[in-house]
């Protein structure tokens, strides 16, 4: 079952901000489903091949021409926030991956 | 330092030359465009969009795979790399896990295989500015969703050096097999290397990853910078912590960008968004057939033409160089030696000193055969082609240059011979020398050569004086 | 079309609308115009839709009953949408419905829950709430809904209409802000199988944008015609005593009446059935928690008022302050089954029990051509009734199967079970056989004549 430090590991994964009493309530929700997909375990299912897509289709392409995208001024508009055309965000402290 | 070996592996990412990007229509090249011009709702990652797959993308990261002798697989997927990051519009990265489509190639350096683990495509990210002292960051999408081909090379590089050299491969392969223009200067080749040292024999150290290196340079200097650093450590009975760190190119030293302990948790699984893609033999067959001469057949194929071995290198890996070379080849009957010197040497030289190329010149195929040609043949002397060069480059004909001038070599002895004569009798000093000193004939040569306007055979000349002076 | 904007606006009471488009009665006057000068018109111009609001619809705000996108106007629409408007039809309102489709009741809207026409005290079924009570009550003849693991049949079955999930790749879902790629299919709430069949028909079709749409649509002759000869497996498993009483005396009426109609009704046993619960519960929410995480609050979804914390904190304040708490446990779930160490026992341990339902529904095919269960295992319930999640979720057992094996089910109308309300029973086919259910659907309309669909009128 899921421990505090899990939960916690879980919902910085997750970019969730909760109160105390939300982190308890959905520990809480959590562990009981955990408990439910159990039930799973109880079916063999070595050499089964997992299904991700339900139909069968392979080789989907599209060709390499360029088409037309958004005004720039439409995607301006999306934004929260902007400045000189680039999407103004909270200071991001990491360089990334 | 020496008692510690480096142990050097690249991540190396290509921008692949193709007109859209990777899962939408938008343009792939967007370099220097103003921000947030050239995207639509699928690579801005807008609620209810979908990507769908550039087939010339996949056309061209397989070549490459090809190209390095990687296996394909028959069939490959894309799975969704999970990460928060402003510049990854949708939060997830569209890339590979299982099944790359390569695995296990190689890339010959001195004589060596440097080993590639795998080749897979990907979607690259946006890019973000963080103005100083701000408290806010800039977002440009432009780039997001453009195509990318990841290289993971094995830890089988052993010195700086190497790792540019091989670097300097991958570019020349890249841009042979028109996959990428591969240039560190544009973003269109990012590397990110992977060292550790040890004691010769000992298992592998600690690595640390360096990001952020913007040039070949860049990537030789924090190598040498991080191997002293490391080593200095281990020398002192201390450990290397498993860091990320990005070089700093002002002040040439590496810095601490995160440590490993907050090691991502990538959450991969199968995009249900893309149906999985099946690469048949035929497909295979299709792309070997198209696939261009590489820079290593191009290298053996010239020296076995006679070429010197470096000259071979030095053409061999230059696209413009190599397709200029193989084009002159055609037209001129004669010595591909002779042709890859000037070209390699005096042709290269003068471009570069005048802030030219091959394409911004008006040199031709035809103009540099036929200017080799009369040189061999021995219509002018080398000394005289040189200087027609730059005018040959300009676009001149060489024949024309040689007609107007009236430069032709002369070769007439007996003409030649009274020159001689009387630059004998004019030079008794340096006749006695060259009677005792063999070498001093040159002082005797450069004055036939000079009154005759440059004119003279050397070769002739040097005949008649040796001849003379008995 | 004035008409059918008063009523929705009339209606508000009922929470079926989130927003009203009333540009709509423009659109009918200039197709009156058109018609009027003896232009032919597609084949659904003027009727008016109503649109779940978790499908983009350019220039009209689209929220999927979310606080985080409550300031989110698409500048594109989705391709159905499209496609019924290209065919003349107007898109009256975008309806409401449970946060980013997950929930079964429409209780889980960030606008306050929809209520079901027949009684406003019981829920309309979930997630397509809005658009089941818009049909339900008469407002529109059509709905667009999205189905991922029941969301248009339950709540056709509880709002006593209509309810079609296509074969998977049927429909488009360009523009459809995804939940759960893999399982959810665009589905139509109709109260005549007629308008069914046409909306279908319009709106199939291979799309260029969307990777996993079929190259070619099923193939919708076939759909008409009796029932003799025609074979349909009752699900053992779900046709026993895990349904109320008055759901299983509406399936005992719904097989008399097939065998009236020449059809023969056995019982074939789907025997991992009844895993498809948990293994929907875990592929659902794994994949929702990558659809999710692009609202962040950095471009265009809610961003949390304290920029100066920097970014990692205010896209943990966005999203915690903006999802309500259903969709914070599904991320939570999901994010769990894909994590390092659990992949194996939650995520990839569901996808390969989804191949054995797979598996069972395809044997099952092989002797019957059609599946019948209810749709739900109960009628629908009061509003606050179900506090307990995993309660509500027991109630998707019927109609997961379809989503996870990707063929084509529909929830048809078969009268009232408890408390007079409607309940239905669900069709399931083998994939690209959607004309089969259009056929048996279009039989059971004709047996029941007019009290096939009624309209609740009197829901206020």
């Amino acid at each position: 079952m899921l421990s505090d430090a899990e939960m916690e590991h879980l919902k910085m994964l997750a970019r969730l901000e909760l109160s105390e009493t939300e982190t308890e309530s959905l520990k809480g929700d959590l562990n009981r489903l955990l408990a439910y997909f159990d039930l799973l375990s109880e079916l063999d299912t070595d050499g089964v091949d997992e299904l991700a897509r339900p139909v069968d289709v392979d080789s989907v392409f599209r060709d390499d021409v360029v088409q037309a995208g958004l005004e720039p001024h439409t995607v301006q508009a999306l934004a929260v926030e902007t400045e000189g055309g680039f999407f103004k965000v909270p200071r991001t402290v990491d360089s990334g991956e | 330092m020496s008692e510690f070996e480096p142990v050097i592996g690249l991540e190396v990412h290509l921008a692949l030359s193709t007109k859209s990007k990777m899962f939408c229509g938008c343009p792939a090249e967007t370099f220097g465009s103003a921000p947030n011009t050239h995207t639509c709702p699928v690579c801005l990652g807008l609620p209810g969009s979908l990507p769908t797959i550039n087939r010339a993308a996949f056309d061209k990261a397989l070549m490459f795979a090809l190209a390095l002798g990687c296996s394909v697989p028959e069939r490959t997927q894309f799975h969704r790399k999970n990460y928060f990051y402003p510049d990854a519009p949708k939060n997830y990265q569209i890339s590979q896990y299982d099944h790359p489509v390569g695995e296990h190639g190689f890339i010959e350096l001195g004589g060596r295989r440097v080993g590639v683990t795998r080749c897979h495509v990907e979607e690259d990210a946006g890019r973000s500015q963080h103005p100083l002292y701000a408290p806010y960051s800039l977002v440009d999408l432009n780039r997001a969703g453009a195509p990318l081909l990841e290289m993971v090379t094995e830890p089988d590089l052993r010195t700086p050096e190497e790792a540019r050299e091989f670097l300097n491969k991958v570019r020349a392969i890249a841009r042979a097999l028109g996959v990428s223009d591969a240039n560190p200067e544009e973003g269109k080749l990012r590397a990110d290397v992977n060292v550790s040292v040890r004691r010769p024999g000992a298992p592998f150290g600690t690595k640390v990853e360096v990001k952020n290196l913007n040039s070949f340079r860049s990537v030789q200097r924090a190598l040498e910078f991080e191997i002293k650093r490391q080593s200095r450590i281990l020398a002192d009975s201390g450990s290397v912590r498993q860091d990320t760190l990005g070089w700093d190119e002002g002040g040439q030293k590496t810095y601490l960008m995160r440590t490993k302990e907050g090691e991502a948790d990538y959450r991969y699984f199968p995009d249900p968004d893309l149906p999985p893609v099946r690469i048949d033999a035929a497909w295979l067959e299709r792309l070997r057939a198209d696939t261009p001469e590489l820079p290593d057949a191009k290298e053996a194929r010239y020296v076995g033409l006679g070429v010197r071995a470096d000259t071979a290198a030095l053409l061999a890996y230059d696209t413009e160089l190599s397709s200029f070379f193989d084009r002159t080849l055609k037209t001129s009957g004669g010595n591909a030696q002779a042709v890859a010197n000037w070209l390699g040497g005096d042709v290269t030289g003068y471009l570069n000193a005048n802030g030219l190329t091959l394409e911004t010149s008006k040199l031709t195929p035809e103009h540099l055969a036929r200017l080799v040609d009369l040189v061999e043949r021995g219509t002018i002397s080398g000394k005289v082609a040189k200087e027609l060069l730059p005018d040959v480059i300009g676009g001149a004909s060489p024949e024309a240059l040689v007609r107007v001038r009236g430069l032709e070599q002369v070769t007439d002895a007996s003409a030649l011979g009274s020159v001689v004569d009387a630059v004998l009798a004019e030079n008794p000093k340096l006749v006695d020398e060259a009677k005792a000193n063999p070498k001093a004939v040159n002082a005797l040569l450069g004055r036939v050569i000079k009154s005759t306007g440059g004119k003279a055979k050397p070769e002739l000349v040097r005949e008649l004086i040796v001849q003379k002076l008995g | 079309m004035r008409e059918a904007l008063a009523r929705a606006e009339a209606a508000e009471g009922l929470g079926a609308f989130i927003t009203l488009v009333p540009e709509a009665l423009e659109k009918a006057r200039t197709l009156d115009v058109r018609r009027a000068a003896g232009e032919t018109l597609g084949p659904l111009a003027g009727v008016p839709v109503a649109v779940k609001d978790n499908l983009c619809t350019a220039g009209v705000l689209t929220t999927a009953g979310s606080k985080s996108l409550t300031g989110f106007v698409p500048p594109y629409s989705a391709t159905v949408v499209e496609r019924l408007e290209a065919a003349g039809a107007i898109v009256i309102g975008k309806t409401n419905l449970d946060e980013f489709g997950m929930g079964s009741s429409n209780e889980n809207s960030a606008f306050g829950p929809a209520r079901n026409p027949h009684n406003p005290d019981f829920v309309p079924g979930g997630s397509s709430g809005g658009s089941a009570a818009a049909v339900a009550a008469g407002i529109t003849p059509l709905a667009l809904g999205t189905d991922t693991g029941g969301s248009v049949r339950q709540p056709a079955s509880f709002t006593g209409v209509l309810g079609f999930k296509p074969t998977y790749g049927a429909l488009s879902r360009y523009g459809v802000i995804a939940f759960a790629s893999s399982l959810e299919q665009v589905g139509v709430l109709a109260r005549s199988t007629r308008d069914l069949e046409l909306a279908l028909s319009v709106m199939f079709g291979h799309d260029p944008h969307d990777a996993t749409s079929l190259a070619s649509p099923p193939d919708l002759t076939g759909a008409h015609g009796d029932l003799t000869g025609v074979r349909v497996g009752k699900v053992r498993e779900l046709c026993g005593d895990g349904n109320s009483e008055g759901v299983l005396g509406a399936l005992a009426r719904t097989e008399a009446t097939l065998k009236a109609l020449g059809a023969t009704v056995g019982e074939v046993s789907l025997p991992h059935a009844p895993y498809g619960t948990a293994a929907y519960y875990l592929v659902a929410p794994a994949e929702a928690s990558s659809n999710l995480a692009r609202f962040d609050g950095m471009v265009y979804s809610y961003r949390s008022g304290e920029d100066r914390l920097g970014q990692a904190e205010v896209m943990r304040r966005s999203r915690g302050e903006s999802f309500g708490p259903e969709v914070r446990r599904r991320i939570l779930t999901g994010t769990y089954a894909l994590s390092a160490g659990y992949y194996d026992a939650y995520y990839g341990k569901a996808l390969k029990v989804r191949r054995l339902i797979a598996g069972d529904m395809a044997r099952a095919f092989t002797s019957y051509d059609l599946l019948l269960t209810p749709t739900a295992p109960t009628a629908a319930y009061r509003l606050s009734e179900k506090g307990d999640p995993l309660a509500v979720y027991m109630g998707d057992v019927d109609t997961v199967l379809a989503n996870l094996a990707g063929v084509p089910a529909v929830s048809v109308p078969a009268g009232t079970a408890e408390e007079g309300l409607p309940c239905g029973m669900q069709f399931m086919a083998p994939a690209l056989q959607d004309a089969r259910l259009l056929r048996v659907a279009g039989a059971l309309e004709a047996a029941a004549g007019k009290s096939f669909a009624p309209v609740a009128a009197d829901f206020l």
